[in-house]
């Protein structure tokens, strides 16, 4: 079971901020964590016994390492089961899928069932009294969200919830769903019931949720972080970089830099939610003693970097030539304007896959101006 | 700091283990019928002397180890008794052994469950040096309540091995601090 100061400071926070609003939405660019968040909160909130053996307990002379839940937890007086439903929404996701719903039944021709969504197994088991339950959603703005949760939105909040001991507030809200039979009956999302989704605000297959929405949850943000990306490369503080690389942390300093200005440059062109995080970087642990290997990670680095600014800026030669410093005179890119069909045209020169020296002269030229 | 196990040792209780902590004989057909624990010397020595820490003297003036170690006696109480471990003989040169198992109330004194799969012994050294001698179940061994799984799966891995490999008993020991397990019959 890990100690309370094994659990980083985003998941404190996110789990505090579960224990009061009951549902949050963590977001952020690509790359930024969101996914190593919500596993390590799936395997903090069911609490478990730890692997690790502690002092003889009994008859048992080792015994996993126990500890009570921290009050500051979501529902830390609920630990006869904690269970963790994950789902990913997606163009397809139904209310079916997330609550209850009408599917037809296999093998047997014009019966129909009614289904058990995500949601609707979560809040059935978090309302016995010793249970908590957490609903992870991924992806929540890449379906249909608020179609999805439908009837539930209107219990979402945490004063709109039922009570551990199952009696109604004046507060609670109660919302109609499918019984087992088809009938119609009220529901109450239960108290010890959590929603956590992760989403990318922008992207290209997502959909707009609508303030009504958004409003029932709280928000918690993860931008990209250079200090991550330092600590995965062994680097200290930015210096200066020579002009020709003495080894291999200066490709990676000159990586982090340059991918620190231009991210910089993507929050002033297209607006937060388009940065790169910093884990997009870290695709493979980074060799630190050879020369050879820190050239190829860079220069697998550098396709991602390029291939996000081009997607970014798609249309925009003007801003990719800013971003490849083409301009400067200094870059191993340059920006050639012809004429076609009457109008000037813009493109930019240069290598397809700069060779390693091309490629450092450039991320310092990047990281410097 | 809490209490934390450091090093455990174990070793499968097979039928012929069992009768000899009951004081019958052993099931071999060849004589003998020792009532020891036997460990294979070369790998286990060092690690039965991080155990049995204290120098002794044996019977026909040998230098022995001995330890004293807590166990839980059926009443669920914690008591202590000394155990002697004793290096390898003229004629058994690759055995060390737990002597007089019999004798011990912390093996040939307990009640052994027979109705919870697989038993083994398990000497456990704890960070503050005491050292306990229990019994373990295979049963209960998959309670990830009741045991880490950070020491049942060292069991678990030697049973799978032993299992490939025939007539090899589940012995074996693994070291906390170095993250570092033996099984006898990989």
């Amino acid at each position: 079971m890990p100690t309370e100061s094994d659990i980083s400071l985003d998941a404190k926070a996110i789990l505090k901020a579960l224990a009061t609003r009951k549902n949050v939405i963590i977001t952020g660019p690509p790359g930024t964590g969101k996914s190593r968040l919500l596993n390590e909160i799936r395997e903090l909130f069911k609490w478990d016994q730890s692997p690790n053996a502690s002092a003889p307990k009994g008859r048992y002379p080792m015994p996993p390492a126990t500890g009570p839940i921290p009050t500051w937890f979501p529902s830390p007086d609920q630990d006869v089961k904690r269970e963790v439903f994950q789902t990913v929404f997606d163009q397809n996701t139904k209310y079916r899928d997330f609550m209850r719903g009408l599917v037809p039944k296999v093998g047997q021709a014009g019966a129909f069932e009614v289904t058990s969504g995500t949601l609707h197994r979560a809040a059935l088991q978090a309302a016995h009294d010793g249970n908590a339950a957490l609903v992870i959603v991924d992806e929540i703005n890449r379906g249909p969200a608020v179609a999805a949760f439908g009837s539930a939105l209107v219990g979402l909040e945490s004063d709109k919830r039922l009570p551990t001991d199952g009696i109604a507030t004046s507060t609670t809200q109660y919302f109609e769903i499918l019984g087992d039979h088809g009938n119609h009956e009220s529901f109450a999302l239960p108290s010890d019931l959590y929603i956590l989704a992760a989403m990318n605000e922008a992207d290209t297959s997502v959909e707009p949720l609508d303030v009504a929405f958004l409003r029932r949850w709280h928000t918690y943000r993860l931008e990209p972080d250079e200090g991550v990306l330092r600590a995965h490369f062994g680097l200290g503080a930015a210096t200066a970089l020579p002009d020709t690389p003495a080894g291999p942390s200066d490709y990676y300093e000159a990586l982090v830099q340059a991918f620190t200005r231009i991210n910089e440059q993507i929050l002033l062109g297209r607006g937060a939610a388009y940065q790169l995080g910093h884990g997009a970087l870290m695709h493979a642990r980074p060799d630190k003693g050879n020369v050879g290997s820190a050239q190829e990670y860079v220069a697998t680095a550098w396709a991602t970097l390029r291939g996000h600014v081009d997607e970014v800026f798609y249309g925009n030669t003007r801003a990719i030539s800013d971003v490849l410093r083409a301009e400067s005179g200094k870059s191993v890119y340059s920006l050639k304007e012809e004429t076609f069909a009457g109008q000037t045209v813009r493109r930019i020169i240069g290598p397809l896959r700069p060779s390693p020296a091309e490629l450092y002269k450039l991320l310092v030229l990047i990281g410097s101006e | 700091m809490s209490v934390r196990p450091i090093l455990f040792v174990y070793k499968e209780i097979v039928p012929g283990d069992l009768r000899k902590l009951v004081a019958e004989s052993n099931d071999s057909q060849t004589g003998g019928g020792a009532r020891d624990l036997r460990f294979p010397a070369a790998t286990f020595n060092p690690v039965m002397h991080r155990i049995f820490t204290v120098d002794g003297v044996g019977r026909g003036g040998r230098p022995i180890r001995t330890a004293n170690v807590t166990y839980v006696d059926d009443q669920g109480d914690e008591r202590k008794t000394k155990l002697h471990y004793w290096p390898p003989t003229a004629s058994r040169k690759t055995e060390g052994r737990i002597a007089q198992v019999h004798a011990s109330p912390a093996l040939g004194g307990q009640i052994l469950s027979t109705d919870k799969g697989r038993i083994f012994v398990v000497l456990t050294k704890y960070s503050d040096g005491e050292v306990r001698c229990d019994f373990a179940y295979e049963d209960e061994l998959k309670d990830k309540q009741l045991w880490a799984p950070e020491a049942s799966s060292q069991i678990f891995k030697c049973m799978a091995s032993a299992a490939a490999r025939t007539n090899r008993t589940v012995q074996g020991y693994y070291d906390f601090d170095e993250g570092t397990g033996y099984c006898h019959a990989d």
